[in-house]
């Protein structure tokens, strides 16, 4: 049974789903690209090469590496077809992640497991489903929405949203680990991470590559309890 | 400006957003296929199982959703509303748009905030799409070589899998947590206090949902919810206090 899981896994699953995966980016990267191309040769805004190669070059040095290392630091979370859903939709950290954690914990999934992978594929897509209903209001009635709100509350919900998700998606995290030492080594690591002169933009992604370095060695220290 | 926001809101604009947002949600679909396949095959999960991931993720989904929401609304005035959809509802994050649009209307000589010619505008459309397209290209590209890494892990040492993903995602975490108390340009001169006040009572709330969902397993899908809001009511209390104790 085992084999034949393994086997369908590798053989037909994973295939299937960069399969979905490669053509869906390559469309949206197309399709993407057709705005600039409208306003620039159909409405005439062409605003010549040099300037756009200047806004490229800006935004480049900004997050330049952070494209190169943040597909490979989320993958252990997301997996295959989480890391082709998730960096179509956006928004990882304050989205994807916290719901992929709380759906593997609610079904007490193991993270790297199938049971994982699938309450993975169904979370994020739950998800990409909501936050589309939102971005759909957003842009249809926005200025409204707002409006009809009183103030403070708007406030609050936009300085204190983020800071309250991810404590508390950390202590899932922390408690969802399987030894607590793995949870004390991810804490001290973060803490060095924090320590080091590195800037907000990079020391998630610096702090995601850690991460994945430490685990490989805590894996040649640990003992095994996968069996 | 009057007829760039008529450019803003162009028929062919909002149809090239619309068949952005409708393959998100394709894929979307196809991925849950996928997974529901599979699962079907080999009963990975129950149907019960299902049932509750996908109240989880509705539930867990929305306060992050409102959040977004919050801070898109900006760049609606911006950019206007079909690219704000196709930004936002895919690839992007508002956060980052807003940056990249700023540099664009910039390196074209103009305040994006300010009037803007169309040539500036367009400008400030390349720098972010070119901007998502980074994020596409390397996603594309990495996503194949890590799929073939894992394949290999899973056969060779499926604990290295277990480690990985307790490790990295507690440090990011972790990480991303501090850097909202610690913010070094805090939007009120609490000194992050109230930030603090926020994190510290979700934290506290979700250690106690967590022990509360072992007698009560509903609490498993809605812990994270009502964490997340009772931080902010605790930033919101604290900042008021905060804010008269400094009018006194």
């Amino acid at each position: 049974m085992t084999d034949r899981i393994e086997s369908y896994y590798s053989s037909t699953y994973i295939p299937a789903a960069h399969r979905i995966g490669q053509a869906s980016l390559a469309l949206a990267l197309a399709m993407s690209l057709l705005v600039p191309l409208y306003l620039s040769f159909v409405l005439g805004g062409w605003p010549g090469i040099a300037v756009i190669w200047t806004a490229f070059l800006i935004v480049a040095s900004f997050v330049g590496v952070i494209w190169l290392v943040e597909p490979v630091a989320y993958f252990p979370m997301l997996g295959v077809a989480g890391n082709y859903m998730s960096f179509l939709s956006g928004n990882i950290g304050n989205m994807r992640l916290p719901v992929t954690i709380a759906c593997q914990s609610a079904i007490g999934a193991e993270p790297g497991s199938y049971r994982a992978e699938v309450a993975a594929i169904l979370g994020i897509g739950v998800s990409v489903v909501v936050n589309l209903v939102f971005v759909l209001a957003l842009v249809l009635a926005g200025q409204a929405i707002i409006a009809a709100i009183p103030a403070p509350l708007v406030g609050a919900l936009k300085l204190y949203t983020f800071p309250a998700l991810y404590a508390a998606v950390f202590m899932m995290f922390f408690f969802n680990a399987k030894r607590p030492a793995w949870a004390v080594i991810a804490v001290a690591l973060g803490t060095t991470v924090l320590v080091l002169p590195i800037s907000e933009v990079f020391n998630i992604v610096a702090a995601g590559f850690a991460g994945i370095i430490v685990s490989l060695v805590v894996t040649r220290f640990a003992k095994d309890d996968t069996a | 400006m009057d007829d760039l926001r008529s450019i803003m809101n162009d028929p062919v604009i909002w149809a090239i957003a619309a068949a952005l947002v409708a393959l998100v949600v394709m894929q979307a679909f196809l991925f849950i296929r996928l997974a529901l396949r599979f699962s079907g095959r080999f009963s990975i999960l129950s149907d019960k199982e299902k049932s509750v991931v996908y109240k989880t993720a509705t539930i867990n989904s929305i306060g992050p959703a409102v959040a977004i929401f919050i801070i898109a609304i900006s760049l609606i005035s911006i950019v206007g509303a079909p690219i704000t959809l196709m930004r936002i509802g895919v690839i992007g994050s508002a956060v980052f748009e807003l940056y990249a649009a700023g540099n664009g209307a910039k390196a074209a000589g103009a305040d994006i905030a300010g009037d803007m010619t169309l040539q500036a505008f367009t400008a400030a459309v390349w720098a972010m799409c070119l901007g998502g397209a980074g994020w596409l290209v390397s996603t594309m590209f990495f996503t194949w070589q890590l799929g073939k890494a894992q394949g290999k892990l899973r056969k060779s040492s499926p604990q290295a899998l277990l480690i990985m993903g307790a490790i990295t995602p507690t440090v990011i975490f972790f990480v991303l947590m501090m850097n909202e108390i610690l913010d070094k340009k805090p939007a009120t001169p609490l000194i992050g206090i109230d930030k603090l006040a926020a994190a510290a009572t979700a934290a506290i709330s979700m250690v106690v949902f967590r022990q509360l969902g072992k007698v009560a397993p509903w609490l498993k899908e809605w812990g994270l919810g009502f964490s997340l809001l009772l931080g902010v009511i605790a930033g919101y209390l604290v900042s008021v206090y905060m804010m008269q104790g400094m009018q006194e």
